[in-house]
């Protein structure tokens, strides 16, 4: 499965400790674990703190949306070892109807926005994160863009616009369709 | 590791006292997001004492503009414009980053011609993107000469990415496989030109500052970062190697053919502003010495590889002339369909470790394309730095992250 990955020292002794099951390897050859959230904390934990290969520096987390299967938002922990310079990849899925995972910022402080962007971009639910609300969209926004049940266009989008404005219109922005001369009745 | 030339000069009178001290009632002051020191639309909620700030809390999302979703709607080859306004300051390394993490799925590797050609780009925008920093950042804390110095030397790096490429920013250059266009011979010359003269304006730039006693008094145990914590909140680029950690991608992961370029690291020791500014100070003249480098052992042969002709662009002269070309790059351009698979590629900009996640599933498009970008990360510091400092410090702070707002917000 991972023959010609090198698997970072003790790695798969960990992986196998928390209970999780070692990834087939993509094209870019970075191993990767799969867990469940229950054990998140504990394997990045003996990740992070050794004893052996210390993955210090949490790179990226966000999660990717497999709708409509269930478990739907899948996690992902890029960490990588200043040491070595050598990444790994943790995966986990959000559990339960309100797709919760264990926040990570008691660990890594850098989680604190990457959780944030995961929470307003899909509606990943970080327990324990000390101020999770949205980042990126504005505060009062209802939906969360990066879901594969999104449409492009966005939804409501003049909503803000005419709480604020309520005499005005987008107007100049969206073309009526019977101002182009199709459709429109 | 270089030795920088940390000045050892007289110590600067400690400004820091705790909060409360004086006793003075706290106030909200809303900095941002058009305060012109903020370089773009970044708004911070400052809480202060007085003059002393109690919290910093970065507000983010004003240029939003949904690139992750964008990501998976347009096809891979229309996404490179994307990438483009990322950070605005250094597109084409956002290109290479982005083509270099296609290329990875496809399992294919660019000529050695081209690698090169990526190298001088890549360190012709690091120099450009440092040089933005160096100007406003100056001009931010009162050193208004040192932005006529800069912007000049600026401009040339455009004007040379005009001869190559057409456009003089968002340049979209950069293809899978290779790039749009060879470069020509009286360019490499013109390029050649620009790293004689150079650093001398570079040597007058620091003249102005690194021995000058108002710059010190502005940027000497400012923002000061551990290393500990500098790992810990995932800062990257300069901001990580100005607190001494010595971690640079080029030289840990090295990528294109940084590893037959021989050039240094230079690190800092206090993580304070000061040393982020000896980092980059340092890094421009190294990226000098690579442009060199990469010039004199360029080899000749195609831009273009040949391999994987499924998924790669046809030369543009056969295209002229063959009617199966035109119709392979017409198939290219509007449906590329990459193997199925996931890969993450990280490359060393100008401001630190930007990194494309590519999903892909077989699809015209990608199902998720994350943007991992350094400016994101590098921000969540600032609460840290600012605690505690003067409201006249937030400049110096800002000015020493050197972040885009384009890549915070994607």
């Amino acid at each position: 499965m991972t023959d010609e990955t090198q698997l970072p020292e003790g790695f798969e002794e960990r992986v196998a400790e928390a209970g999780g099951a070692l990834l087939p390897t993509q094209p870019d050859g970075i191993p990767a674990a799969r867990v469940d959230a229950d054990s998140l904390i504990d394997l990045l934990e003996a990740l992070k703190m050794g004893p052996g290969l210390r993955f210090d520096m949490l790179t990226d987390l966000f999660g990717i949306d497999e709708y409509p299967a269930s478990p739907r938002f899948d996690v992902i922990y890029h960490l990588r070892s200043m040491a070595t310079g050598g990444m790994v990849r943790i995966r986990s899925f959000a559990k339960g109807d309100d797709h919760a995972i264990p926040s990570v910022v008691a660990l890594y402080s850098t989680a604190d926005w990457h959780e944030r962007e995961a929470y307003d971009m899909m509606g990943i639910q970080f327990t324990g994160h000390p101020d999770l609300k949205r980042i990126l969209m504005p505060l009062e926004y209802g939906h969360h863009p990066l879901r594969k049940d999104f449409p492009l266009e966005g939804i409501e989008p003049d909503r803000l616009f005419k709480k604020r404005f309520p005499e005005k219109s987008i107007g100049s922005m969206h073309q009526k369709p019977e101002q182009k001369g199709q459709g429109g009745s | 590791m270089t030795d920088l030339d940390r000045v050892t000069g007289p110590e600067v009178p400690e400004t820091t006292a705790e909060p409360g001290e004086f006793g003075v009632e706290q106030t909200t002051l809303y900095m941002g997001p058009q305060h012109p020191a903020t370089h773009g639309v970044l708004q911070v909620i400052l809480t202060l004492e007085g003059e002393k700030i109690v919290n910093a809390e970065p507000v983010v999302g004003f240029l939003h503009r949904g690139k992750e979703k964008h990501g998976e709607k347009l096809n891979y080859n229309q996404y490179i414009t994307f990438t483009d306004r990322l950070d605005y300051c250094s597109s084409m390394a956002n290109n290479i980053g982005y083509a270099l993490a296609v290329e990875d799925l496809l399992g294919i590797e660019c000529t050695e011609r081209c690698q090169y050609f990526r190298v001088i780009i890549a360190e012709l925008t690091r120099i450009a993107s440092h040089l933005i920093w160096l100007g406003t950042s100056a001009i931010d804390l009162g050193a208004i000469t040192i932005y006529f110095y800069t912007f000049k030397e600026r401009e040339d790096i455009y004007d040379i990415f005009d001869q190559i490429t057409g456009l003089r920013m968002n340049n979209m250059f950069v293809r899978f496989g290779g790039m749009a266009g060879d470069i020509r011979p009286g360019v490499a010359d013109r390029i050649r030109k620009f790293t004689d003269d150079f650093p001398g304006t570079l040597d007058i730039c620091e003249t102005l500052l690194t021995r000058n006693r108002i710059w010190w008094q502005r940027t000497r145990d400012v923002a000061v970062i551990s290393k500990e914590d500098a790992i810990n909140l995932g800062l990257t680029g300069p901001n990580l190697r100005g607190s001494g950690v010595e971690f640079d991608l080029r030289k840990s992961d090295p990528y294109l053919c940084y590893d037959k370029i021989d050039f240094d690291i230079p690190v800092g020791e206090g993580g304070d502003a000061y040393d982020r500014y000896l980092v980059r100070m340092e890094e421009m003249r190294q990226s000098v010495s690579i442009i060199r480098q990469a010039l004199d052992a360029m080899p000749d042969g195609p831009v273009f590889t040949d391999e994987a002709r499924k998924h790669i662009l046809p030369p543009k002269n056969r295209v002229y002339e063959s009617m199966e070309e035109l119709i392979h790059q017409f198939k290219i351009v509007t449906d590329l369909r990459l193997p199925t698979g996931q890969v993450y590629r990280a490359t060393e900009v100008p401001k630190g470790e930007l990194g494309f996640f590519i999903d892909s599933r077989g699809g015209p498009s990608a199902y998720r394309m994350r943007i991992r970008s350094p400016s994101f990360t590098n921000l969540q510091a600032l609460p840290r730095m600012a605690k505690g400092r003067l409201l006249a410090d937030m400049t110096a702070i800002i000015g020493s992250l050197d972040f885009v707002m384009g890549e915070v917000d994607r």
